[in-house]
C-alpha cells in the first residue's frame, strides 16, 4: 500500500513536471552559396492568372532571404516525444489559391486539425494531394470564393498541385504534435513549449532534403538549434 | 538378501513391500497421465489465456479512449430532448389524439366485419339465384336479397374509406411524436456506438471459454485411395486475433492477418487456414501444426513468398490474380521464359511459342551471326530470353548449317536499296518518341527494363543490331513486321516510308564494336545439315521456335504438373554438395541447369540467367504445381466469364500490352522514359466499362493516335501501334475488358441514346461554369487560349459521343479517382455535393446527367457502325 | 555407428531392444535354474511332491506383475509418442517397407526363398512343427521344473529355432535392412541410392552347369544336380536312422515319429545353410524346376 502511494506520487510529479517544465527551441536556417535562379512561372495558359499579376512571377522552390537564410523550411520534432498524445487545436489552417499561386507555399498542420482550402481566383483550380499515408483527394473549385475543409489522420509531408495550372505546387506537413514551424522571411523558427527532454529536430526542404539535430530542452528557457543548407 | 528370501517357503513369503512400491508406481504413473493429458499436451490452453489477457488490455485501452472521447455535453442535451419528447407523449394533446385513434380503429373493425358479412350473405344469395336460373325457375327473392346486400356493402365501404383516411391522418400525427423520440434514441445510440462496440468486444473476449476452435471442411480433400475426406483446421485455437484490428501489431500467434481484404474472399470461418498456408490442421502444438516437429507431414507451412504457391490449387488456369501479385508475377515469369515449350504445365499447354520463326532466318542475318548466337546468345545480348545451350563450336556450326539450309526452301523477297538517303538523327528521334523503347532497349536507355524488373527483355535489345541486320531488312520489318514473320508479336507503328528509312539508317549504325575471330562455316555439306537437324531435335529448339519440319515435335522434357510433390529421393544431386532438399535442388537447377550433370548423366536443359528473385519466384511456381485440387464445391467455378477474361488476358500478355499500359495493376513500364505524365498511355483496366464496344473494335483494328482525324489526344507523340489483330482476337480482348468491369458483351446501339434537350442546355452552362475547356479541347488540334503546352491537355471531348458509354460519363464525373487511381481529373462533386446550388436545384446527380447529355450532343458521329456479335 | 544408435533409439524399436534384453535374461535364468536342479539330483518323486496352490500363491504374484506392467505401459505411453509416419498411400510406399517387427523374421526369409515358400510353406511348417511337439516328444522328464540334462535335444533345438532363426532374423531385418531391402552394416548410412552388384547364381552354376539352356528352357543337368543335392540332404535323416536304429531313443520313437522329427529338423537346419550360401557364395537357388524353386 505504502509503496503504491509513493509510486502514485512519483507518477504525478513526473506528469506535472513533464507538462509544466517546458522550454522553447529557437533557431534559424541559413543558406550558403549562391541561390539557384528562380524559375519564372509562365502563366500564359490562363489569362485570368496573367491578369492577376503585373510583373513576372517566380517559383518558390528555393527562396533565399536577404539575410542569407532559407525560407519555406519545415522544422519539426522528429523523435523524443514518446507516446504522448496532443489534442488538435480548434483553429483552421488557411491555404489559399490566389493569383494562381498557393499561399503559403509550405504549410504545417496537426493531425485532426482542419485545413481550409480557398479559391480566391475567378478561374478553375483543383487541389490534388499526392499524399501517401492519408487518402488522396483531387477536388475542383471552379468558382471564386469556394472553400473546402480537409482533415488528415496520419503524419507525413506531401505535395499538393493543381492539374489545370501545372506550375502550381505547395507542400503540406502533417504532424501528430504541435511542435513544428515553417521558416519565414527572416529564416528563423521557434518550437514553443517543448516539454523538457531530449529530441531529434528535423528540417525539411523541398529541394535540399532533410537535416537532423539532437537537442536537449531544459526545464525553462530557450535552446538554440541552427541549421545550415548549402547550394548544390 | 535374495538368497535368504529364496530360502523362505513360497507360502510364507511377504509381498507387501513390492505391492506398495508397484501400486505407488502405478498411482504416480496415472497421476502423471492425467497431468499430461490435461496440461502438458495442451499448451494451447495457456496460449488462450495469454490471448485473453492481451486482448483484454488492448480492448480496455480502446474502451477507455472511447469513454474519454464520449461527447457528454451532446449526450446530456439529447437525453434532455428525449425526455421532453417522451413527456410530450404523455401530454394531453397526444393522449387525445391517441384516444381518437383507438376509437377509430374499433369502429373500423366493426365496419369491416359488417362489410364482410354483407358480402358473404350476398355471395350466398347469388349462389341460390344462379342455381334457380339454371333450374329454369328464377328466384326473385334471392335476387332482391343479393341487391339488398350489395347496397349494404356499398354503404359500409363508404364508411370504411372515410374511417381509414381518418385513421391514417391520426397515425401520422402520432408517428411524428414517436419518430422524434426514435430519432433521438438512435442519435444517443450513435453517440454510444464506439463504447458499445468495445464493450461487446470486451465481453466476448472475457466470456470466451477455453476451447478448441476448429473449422471442418466436409469432403474438402481426397485421401490416397481417392475417397472424399474432411479437412480439419484448428489453427484458430492459438491464432485467435486473426481478425481483430486491435491485434494488428500484436506478437505471434495473436497478430491480425496482414491481408484482411484477402480474407474477405477466402473466409477462414469456412475454408480454414491450411487451404492457403498448408501445415497440419488438426495439430494443436506449434511444432506439429507448422510441420517443423513432424518431418512426415507432407504439407509443412509455406513460408515467405511461397505462401502464394497454394493459390494454384484453385486458380490453376488463371495467370493473374489481383490480390496475389507475387503469384501473378511468378506465373508471368514462367510464361515469358517459355518453360511450357519443353515441359508440360497443366493449364498452359496451348500458349504460342515465345521465340521467332526460323524458316526464313537466312534472309534476315548472316551465318556468322547465327553461329555466334547459337554458341552463346548472351554474348551478343546479355538480356535475351534465349538460354545458353553451351554448344561446342562444332555443334553450333552444325546447327547454323541446318538453319541456313531452311531458308532455301522458304521464298522471301526483300526490296533492295529502299533506305538510301535515310537520316540517322531523325531516325533516332522517331525511335525515341514513337514508342519503340517500350519493348526494345538500346544502349544505356534501360529504364523500361528496370521498371519491368526482370533479368530479361521482352523484345531483342538493339544495341548491336547493326551487326545482325541489314538496312533493307529493317526497313521491310518496321514497315510491316508480318511480311517477314506472319506470327510475330512486333506491331506496326505505321511509320511513313521516310520515318522507316530514317529508323533503318539509325539502327544499322548500332554496330557491335567487339572483334571476333573469323569462323569459316561449312554450310552446304549434307552431313553438317543433318547433324544440325539432329541437335535441333534433341535439344528441343522447336519448343520455342516454329521450325519447318518440326511442326509435330512433342515436348522434349518431363511434365511439371506434379513437380511440387516431387520427393527428394527422386532427385539426382549428381556430384554436387547441394543439401538434399527439394528447395536447394530447385534453386541450384534454376541457377545452373547443368549443375547436376555427371560424367554419366548428360543434361540438356539450357542455362537461363535468372536473378535470385526470379529463381525464388520460379521455385514458388514449381512448388505450386501439384494435383491437390480441393473438392469442386470449394472452388469458385471457372465460369465462362472468367474463361473469357483469362483468354483475353493471355492475349494481352502475348501482345505485351502492359509494356505501355497499366492493366490489372501491372505494367505501364514505358512510363519510366516518359517524363510528361500527360503523355502516358492510359490505364486500361476499366476500359470495358468506359468505352463503347464498337469504338474499341475500330480502335484496335486501326488505332488512331498521331495525325489521325479521329484521334483523341493528337498531341501525344507515342503511338498506339497497329497489332494487325484478327476480329476473333479483338472479340477476345473486348470480352476481357468487359469481364474485368463485370459486364457482358451485348448488342447495343449507342446512337439510340437521345439527349434530353432541356438537360443539354443546362449541361452547356455547367460545362462553361466548370471551365472544362481549360483542359479538354473540343476541336481537332489544340484550340486552347494562349500558348498552353500540350502536356496540360486532356482528351478531346467531341469524341465522347462515339467513344464513351453514357453511364460511364456520370460515374466518372462523380468520382474520377475511384475509376482511375491517380488521375489528374479532379472531382467537381466532392462527397456528392455540387458546387452549383442554383442549377437544377443543386442536385449533383442531375447535373452530371446534364453534363453527359451535353457531351453526347456535341460532335458528329464519324465512324461506321460495326456490328457486334 | 551413430546411424545404428539412431535406429536403435527410435520409438518403434523399443520392443525389439526390450526383447533382446529380456530374452537373454530369461534364457540365463532358466539355464541357471536348470543347472542348479541338474546338480542337486533330486528324485523325480520328491520333485513332483513339492507343490504349492495356485490360489493365492501364484495369483498373488501374477497380480503384482500386472500392476508393474500397467505402470510400465503407462509411463511408456506418456514418454514415447506413437511413431506415425506419412498417411498411407498405395501409390507411394515407404522404402524400406517393413512388416510389423514380430514378422520381420519371415520377411527376411523372403530374401532367400520364393514367396510361397517363405510366406506359406515355412510359416505352415512352423505351426505344424509346434503342434506336433506333444506327439513326438516322448520324454516324460522336465515337467514342472527346469532341467537341461534331461532334455538336451529338445532345448537345443528350440533355442536354435527361436533364438537363432526367429529372434536374430528379426534383429537382422530391423537393424541391418535399409532402403531397397539392402544389407547395411551398422557403420553404413542408409542411402536410398545405394547400388548393389547383382551377381547371384544358381547352385549348379557354381559347378559350371548353367540353369537354362541357350533357348531359355531349363537345363536337365542343372535340375539333376539341384535335385541330387536336396535329396542328399534329406537322405541324411535316413542314414542317421540306419546308423542309430539300435539306440533306445530311436526305438521308442518309432519310424513315423522319427520321420516327422527328422524332416522338420532337417528343414530347419536347411534354412540357415541356404542363408549362408547366399551371403557367402551368392547362391540364388539350389534347385530350379518349372513349378517351384528352392
Amino acid at each position: 500500500m505504502k509503496r503504491n502511494v509513493v509510486a502514485a506520487i512519483a507518477m504525478m510529479v513526473v506528469c506535472i513536471t513533464g507538462t509544466m517544465l517546458a522550454g522553447d527551441v529557437m533557431g534559424k536556417v541559413s543558406f550558403e552559396g549562391t541561390a539557384p535562379k528562380a524559375a519564372r512561372l509562365m502563366m500564359n495558359a490562363d489569362p485570368v492568372c496573367m491578369r492577376a499579376h503585373k510583373g513576372p512571377v517566380f517559383g518558390e522552390e528555393v527562396v533565399v532571404n536577404s539575410n542569407g537564410t532559407l525560407k519555406n523550411v519545415l522544422v519539426y520534432v522528429k523523435e523524443g516525444l514518446g507516446s504522448r498524445k496532443f489534442e488538435a487545436p480548434a483553429g483552421k489552417v488557411e491555404f489559399d489559391q490566389e493569383g494562381c499561386v498557393y499561399t503559403p507555399h509550405v504549410v504545417g498542420i496537426q493531425t485532426g486539425q482542419e485545413l481550409e482550402v480557398v479559391n480566391s481566383d475567378p478561374t478553375l483550380h483543383n487541389v490534388h494531394s499526392l499524399s501517401k499515408e492519408n487518402p488522396q483527394f483531387n477536388i475542383a473549385q471552379p468558382k471564386k470564393g469556394m472553400k473546402l475543409t480537409k482533415k488528415f489522420e496520419k503524419p507525413e509531408v506531401f505535395k499538393v498541385k493543381c492539374e489545370v495550372h501545372t506550375w502550381m505546387g505547395a507542400y503540406i506537413g502533417v504532424f501528430n504534435h504541435p511542435f513544428f514551424a515553417v521558416t519565414g522571411p527572416d529564416g528563423s523558427f521557434t518550437l514553443k513549449k517543448l516539454p523538457a527532454g531530449e529530441y531529434t529536430i528535423e528540417t525539411w526542404h523541398e529541394k535540399y532534403g532533410t537535416q537532423t539535430m539532437k537537442v536537449k530542452v531544459g526545464a525553462t528557457g530557450e535552446t538554440k538549434a541552427d541549421f545550415k543548407y548549402a547550394a548544390k | 538378501m535374495f538368497k535368504s528370501r529364496a530360502q523362505v517357503p513360497i507360502e510364507q513369503r511377504n509381498y507387501s513391500v513390492a505391492y506398495i512400491v508397484f501400486a505407488g508406481a502405478l498411482f504416480l504413473g496415472t497421476m502423471w497421465a492425467v497431468v499430461d493429458e490435461v496440461s502438458t499436451r495442451r499448451p494451447w490452453k495457456e496460449v488462450q489465456e495469454e490471448y485473453a489477457a492481451l486482448a483484454k488490455a488492448r480492448i480496455t485501452e480502446r474502451l477507455d479512449q472511447a469513454i474519454a472521447d464520449f461527447d457528454s455535453t451532446t449526450y446530456v442535451d439529447l437525453s434532455a430532448q428525449l425526455a421532453a419528447a417522451q413527456d410530450s407523449m404523455q401530454g394531453p394533446l397526444y393522449t387525445a389524439v391517441n384516444e381518437q385513434y383507438t376509437a377509430v380503429l374499433e369502429l373500423l373493425a366493426t365496419e369491416n366485419r359488417e362489410y364482410q358479412f354483407a358480402k358473404s350473405r350476398g355471395d350466398e344469395a347469388y349462389y341460390f339465384y344462379k342455381k334457380s336460373l339454371h333450374e329454369g325457375d328464377e328466384d326473385k327473392k334471392e335476387k332482391e336479397l343479393l341487391a339488398e346486400n350489395e347496397v349494404r356493402m356499398n354503404a359500409h365501404m363508404q364508411v370504411i374509406t372515410r374511417l381509414e383516411a381518418r385513421r391514417d391522418s391520426l397515425a401520422a400525427v402520432l408517428n411524428r411524436y414517436k419518430q422524434d423520440a426514435r430519432n433521438l434514441q438512435s442519435a444517443i445510440g450513435d453517440l454510444r456506438k464506439d463504447i458499445d462496440k468495445w464493450q461487446s468486444k470486451l465481453a466476448r473476449v472475457t466470456g470466451s471459454p477455453i476451447e478448441i476452435k476448429q473449422v471442418m471442411m466436409q469432403d474438402y480433400d481426397r485421401n490416397p485411395f481417392n475417397d472424399p475426406k474432411a479437412r480439419i483446421d484448428r489453427c484458430q485455437t492459438c491464432h485467435l486475433g486473426w481478425k481483430e484490428d486491435v491485434m494488428e501489431d500484436a506478437p505471434e500467434p495473436f497478430r491480425r492477418h496482414p491481408l484482411p481484404e484477402l480474407l474477405a474472399v477466402h473466409k477462414p470461418e469456412t475454408v480454414g487456414c491450411t487451404t492457403c498456408h498448408r501445415g497440419q490442421g488438426p495439430a494443436l502444438t506449434a511444432g506439429a501444426a507448422h510441420g517443423e516437429a513432424d518431418p512426415y507431414w507432407e504439407n509443412p507451412l509455406l513460408k515467405g513468398i511461397e505462401v502464394w504457391a497454394s493459390c494454384n490449387e484453385c486458380h490453376e488456369n488463371q495467370s493473374h490474380l489481383d490480390g496475389a501479385p507475387v503469384f501473378s508475377s511468378a506465373k508471368r515469369l514462367m510464361i515469358e521464359s517459355g518453360c511450357f515449350g519443353c515441359h508440360e504445365i497443366a493449364g498452359y499447354t496451348d500458349l504460342p511459342k515465345i521465340g521467332p520463326e526460323l524458316g526464313r532466318i537466312g534472309h534476315k542475318t548472316t551465318p556468322e551471326w547465327i553461329f555466334r548466337w547459337v554458341r552463346n546468345p548472351k554474348e551478343y545480348n546479355s538480356h535475351t530470353r534465349m538460354p545458353n545451350f553451351r554448344f561446342t563450336d562444332e555443334q553450333a556450326a552444325a546447327v547454323t548449317a541446318f538453319l541456313w539450309s531452311l531458308s532455301s526452301r522458304e521464298p522471301f523477297t526483300l526490296q533492295r536499296g529502299a533506305v538510301a538517303g535515310g537520316d540517322p538523327i531523325a531516325g533516332r528521334k522517331v525511335f525515341e518518341t514513337a514508342g519503340c523503347q517500350a519493348c526494345h532497349v538500346l544502349g544505356n536507355e534501360t529504364k523500361v527494363r528496370e521498371a519491368r524488373g526482370t533479368s530479361y527483355d521482352i523484345a531483342p535489345e538493339l544495341t548491336r543490331v547493326g551487326s545482325k541486320l541489314g538496312a533493307d531488312w529493317i526497313f521491310d520489318w518496321v514497315k510491316n513486321p508480318r511480311h517477314y514473320n506472319s506470327t510475330t508479336r512486333m506491331p506496326n507503328l505505321r511509320l511513313t516510308d521516310r520515318e522507316a528509312r530514317d529508323v533503318a539508317t539509325y539502327l544499322t549504325r548500332q554496330k557491335d564494336d567487339r572483334s571476333f575471330d573469323p569462323k569459316t562455316l561449312d554450310l552446304s555439306s549434307p552431313q553438317q545439315i543433318s547433324r544440325g537437324e539432329a541437335i535441333v531435335r534433341e535439344y528441343g529448339c522447336a519448343g520455342c521456335h516454329a521450325i519447318p519440319g518440326f511442326e509435330k515435335e512433342s515436348r522434349v522434357s518431363v511434365s511439371l504438373s506434379n513437380f511440387g510433390r516431387k520427393r527428394v529421393e527422386e532427385m539426382d544431386f549428381g556430384d554436387t554438395r547441394v543439401p538434399h532438399t527439394w528447395h536447394d535442388w530447385v534453386a541450384a537447377k534454376l541457377k545452373d541447369s547443368r549443375v547436376f550433370a555427371t560424367d554419366r548423366i548428360v543434361q540438356k536443359m539450357p542455362i537461363f540467367s535468372f536473378s535470385d528473385d526470379e529463381i525464388a519466384k520460379l521455385r514458388l511456381f514449381l512448388l505450386s504445381q501439384t494435383k491437390d485440387a480441393p473438392d469442386e464445391r470449394y472452388v469458385e467455378a471457372f465460369k465462362r466469364k472468367q474463361q473469357d477474361i483469362e483468354t483475353g488476358r493471355r492475349l494481352s500478355y502475348e501482345y505485351n500490352c502492359r509494356q505501355c499500359h497499366q492493366l490489372e495493376r501491372e505494367g505501364g513500364y514505358i512510363g519510366a522514359i516518359i517524363d510528361e505524365p500527360a503523355y502516358l498511355p492510359p490505364i486500361i483496366t476499366g476500359e470495358g466499362k468506359k468505352v463503347q464496344e464498337g469504338w474499341l473494335h475500330d480502335f484496335l483494328k486501326s488505332p488512331s493516335t498521331v495525325g489521325r482525324p479521329n484521334s483523341i489526344r493528337p498531341w501525344v507523340p507515342t503511338r498506339m501501334p497497329t497489332f494487325s489483330l484478327t476480329d476473333d482476337e479483338i472479340t477476345k480482348l473486348i470480352k476481357y475488358f468487359l469481364g474485368l468491369s463485370n459486364q457482358d458483351l451485348e448488342v447495343r446501339d449507342y446512337r439510340a441514346y437521345q439527349p434530353d434537350p432541356a438537360l443539354v442546355s443546362v449541361g452547356k452552362s455547367i460545362f462553361t461554369d466548370f471551365q472544362c475547356l481549360k483542359c479538354h479541347p473540343t476541336g481537332a488540334a489544340a484550340p486552347r487560349p494562349g500558348e498552353a503546352s500540350t502536356s496540360d491537355l486532356a482528351p478531346n471531348l467531341t469524341k465522347a459521343r462515339d467513344r464513351l458509354k453514357p453511364e460511364w460519363i456520370v460515374e466518372w464525373l462523380s468520382d474520377p479517382n475511384k475509376l482511375q487511381e491517380g488521375t489528374r481529373m479532379p472531382t467537381f462533386f466532392p462527397d456528392g455535393q455540387s458546387p452549383l446550388p442554383d442549377v437544377l436545384g443543386g442536385d449533383a446527380k442531375k447535373q452530371m446527367q446534364a453534363l453527359r447529355d451535353y457531351l453526347i450532343s456535341i460532335g458528329e458521329p464519324q465512324r461506321s457502325v460495326v456490328s457486334v456479335r | 555407428m551413430n546411424h545404428l544408435i539412431t535406429i536403435i533409439s527410435k520409438p518403434d524399436n523399443v520392443p525389439i531392444v526390450a526383447m533382446l534384453v529380456l530374452i537373454i535374461y530369461y534364457t540365463w535364468l532358466a539355464m541357471a535354474k536348470a543347472r542348479k536342479n541338474d546338480r542337486q539330483d533330486i528324485s523325480e518323486e520328491a520333485r513332483l511332491a513339492d507343490k504349492v496352490q495356485v490360489w493365492p500363491y501364484l495369483v498373488k504374484v501374477e497380480f503384482l506383475a500386472t500392476i508393474l506392467v500397467m505402470a510400465i505401459l503407462t509411463v511408456w505411453s506418456i514418454t514415447l509418442n506413437a511413431p506415425l509416419e506419412e498417411p498411407a498411400n498405395p501409390s507411394l510406399t515407404p522404402n524400406p517397407s517393413k512388416a510389423p517387427w514380430y514378422f520381420l523374421g519371415l520377411q527376411e526369409i523372403l530374401v532367400y526363398f520364393d514367396p510361397w515358400i517363405a510366406g506359406v510353406t515355412i510359416p505352415g511348417l512352423i505351426i505344424f512343427g509346434l503342434s506336433a511337439i506333444p506327439y513326438v516328444d516322448i520324454n516324460p522328464k522336465g515337467n514342472g521344473y527346469y532341467t537341461f540334462k534331461e532334455r538336451k535335444f529338445a532345448i537345443l533345438t528350440f533355442c536354435f529355432g527361436f533364438l537363432v532363426l526367429w529372434v536374430s532374423l528379426i534383429v537382422l531385418g530391423t537393424f541391418f535392412r535399409g532402403p531397397g531391402w539392402n544389407l547395411f552394416m551398422p557403420w553404413e548410412e542408409w542411402d536410398t541410392h545405394r547400388v548393389v552388384a547383382l551377381t547371384n547364381v544358381d547352385w549348379s552354376e557354381l559347378f559350371g552347369v548353367p540353369t537354362r539352356l541357350v533357348d531359355d528352357s531349363l537345363n536337365p543337368a542343372a535340375m539333376a544336380i539341384g535335385g541330387a543335392t536336396v535329396l542328399a540332404w534329406f537322405s541324411l535323416g535316413a542314414l542317421f536312422y540306419y546308423w542309430k536304429r539300435k539306440s533306445e531313443v530311436i526305438r521308442k520313437l518309432g519310424p513315423l515319429r522319427y520321420a516327422v522329427v527328422a524332416g522338420l529338423f532337417l528343414i530347419m537346419m536347411a534354412l540357415p545353410i541356404k542363408i549362408i550360401l547366399r551371403l557367402t557364395l551368392n547362391v540364388k537357388y539350389i534347385l530350379v524346376t518349372p513349378w517351384f524353386n528352392i
